[in-house]
């Protein structure tokens, strides 16, 4: 992995790093002197994004006067670069490259692959959301895929995105049927996912 | 930053008070958690910056789904709106600026179906709502919009009590827009008939009729 780091180094995507949610750690060399600080960075990253549960949060950038910091999120790892803020820099550029880097396989370290549900799961929620929401259903059902960036022509989904997913509808439905009947409705629609 | 109501593309927005990271207040009808995405990022973004020498936060940007947040320091307190995911962070700042620095009113033309659903929607948070729930309706209409505006929400938006268009809407795209609005105003007939009872939203949506007339 390290190597692929300092290659992307080399174009232009200074102090690369990938992070694993128990801390393992891979970097590129002109990282080595941050490594103690990347690794707490991480851990505050971590704690702050299971914090808020609900939402899945997957690329984060933050930019202060004299560095910024660009990080793609995974499941179990973080993927990102530190670079120096100034005049030429084009942010949208160092995305590129870091996106880049994702696609490879070798891209993340402690990353396991989550067991996944098939896309037939998203019909049976539609018909379950049906018999509580009526005509409400299907713009409820579209607005929350696209709020959590799910296609409805995907083939394989995530259990997590799916809780996420439930969890988004249900606070959505409470606003029309109240918090009992939404209640209802999520239960059926976790029941789905045993 | 009520000036912030008025900027088209931004769906909502919440203002943190740096000092201890409690929200003071949430606008608009975003359906995220935006207060806490705030108040955690900014209080993350502070300690991060220190550690890795980056200078003061100049913005953090949070991508989810089809949104995106940029949360910004404004004096003591941190600033975090919601806006479509493809929107650049430095743009939402630039509008920010320039919607402090000018009162500039921007005419927007409408088509007639989506003009007059907006009047009906006004029409009927008014008289929902009387002198008393003005504001519960408001509320209301801003869930509403959340949960059901889809593609709609970053155009519209609540400023001054009543909803209104902030940008063009898409040629094409009108149809879309009237759907999204119809559903919005079914659901504030159904919150009318839950919280008054059938006889009385039926007695306050004919007058809406009338007036409409």
């Amino acid at each position: 992995m390290e190597s692929i780091l300092n290659r992307y180094a080399e174009k232009g995507l200074s102090s690369c790093f990938v992070i694993s949610r128990t801390g393992d750690i891979a970097i590129a060399r002109d990282a080595e002197g941050k490594k103690e600080q990347l690794t707490q960075m991480a851990l505050v990253v971590f704690e702050t994004i299971s914090a808020i549960g609900e939402i899945k949060v997957d690329k984060i950038e933050i930019v202060g006067e004299s560095r910024g910091l660009i990080m793609q999120l995974g499941e179990e790892s973080l993927l990102g670069s530190l670079f120096e803020n100034g005049e030429g820099v084009v942010i949208e550029e160092l995305w590129t490259l870091l996106e880049d880097i994702k696609k490879r396989p070798a891209a993340s370290v402690g990353e396991r692959k989550p067991e996944l549900l098939e896309a037939a799961t998203l019909e049976k929620m539609k018909l379950i959301m049906a018999d509580y929401l009526g005509d409400f259903t299907e713009r409820i059902y579209n607005n929350q895929l696209k709020t959590h960036g799910i296609s409805s022509t995907v083939e394989e989904l995530s259990p997590k995105d799916i809780r996420r997913l439930i969890a988004t509808l249900t606070k959505a439905a409470s606003m029309i049927i109240g918090p009992t009947k939404s209640r209802d409705m999520r239960n059926k629609l976790l029941e789905l996912l045993r | 930053m009520e000036a912030l109501d008025k900027i088209a593309g931004f769906i909502g927005y919440a203002i943190v008070n740096g000092e201890d990271g409690s929200v003071q207040s949430i606008r608009g009808s975003s359906t995220a958690p935006i207060g806490e995405l705030t108040a955690f990022f900014s209080s993350a973004g502070e300690v991060i910056v220190k550690s890795l020498a980056m200078g003061d936060i100049g913005y953090i940007s949070l991508s989810y789904g089809s949104k995106r947040l940029v949360v910004f320091p404004h004096g003591p307190k941190y600033v975090g709106i919601e806006v479509e995911r493809d929107r650049n962070p430095r743009d939402v700042l630039k509008s920010v600026e320039a919607s402090i620095s000018t009162t500039r009113q921007v005419e927007v033309k409408l088509a007639h179906s989506i003009r007059s659903k907006i009047y009906q929607i006004n029409l009927l948070v008014d008289e929902f709502g009387g002198r008393d729930q003005k504001q519960h309706w408001c509320e209301l209409l801003s869930q509403g919009l959340g949960i059901l505006g889809g593609d709609v929400v970053p155009y519209v938006g609540v400023v001054n009590d009543k909803l209104a268009i902030k940008e063009e809407v898409p040629h094409g795209r009108e149809e879309d827009f009237v759907q999204a609005l119809r559903s919005i105003i079914d659901f504030l007939v159904k919150k009318a008939v839950a919280e008054m009872g059938s006889s009385q939203a039926r007695q306050r949506v004919q007058a809406v009729i009338a007036k409409m007339k």
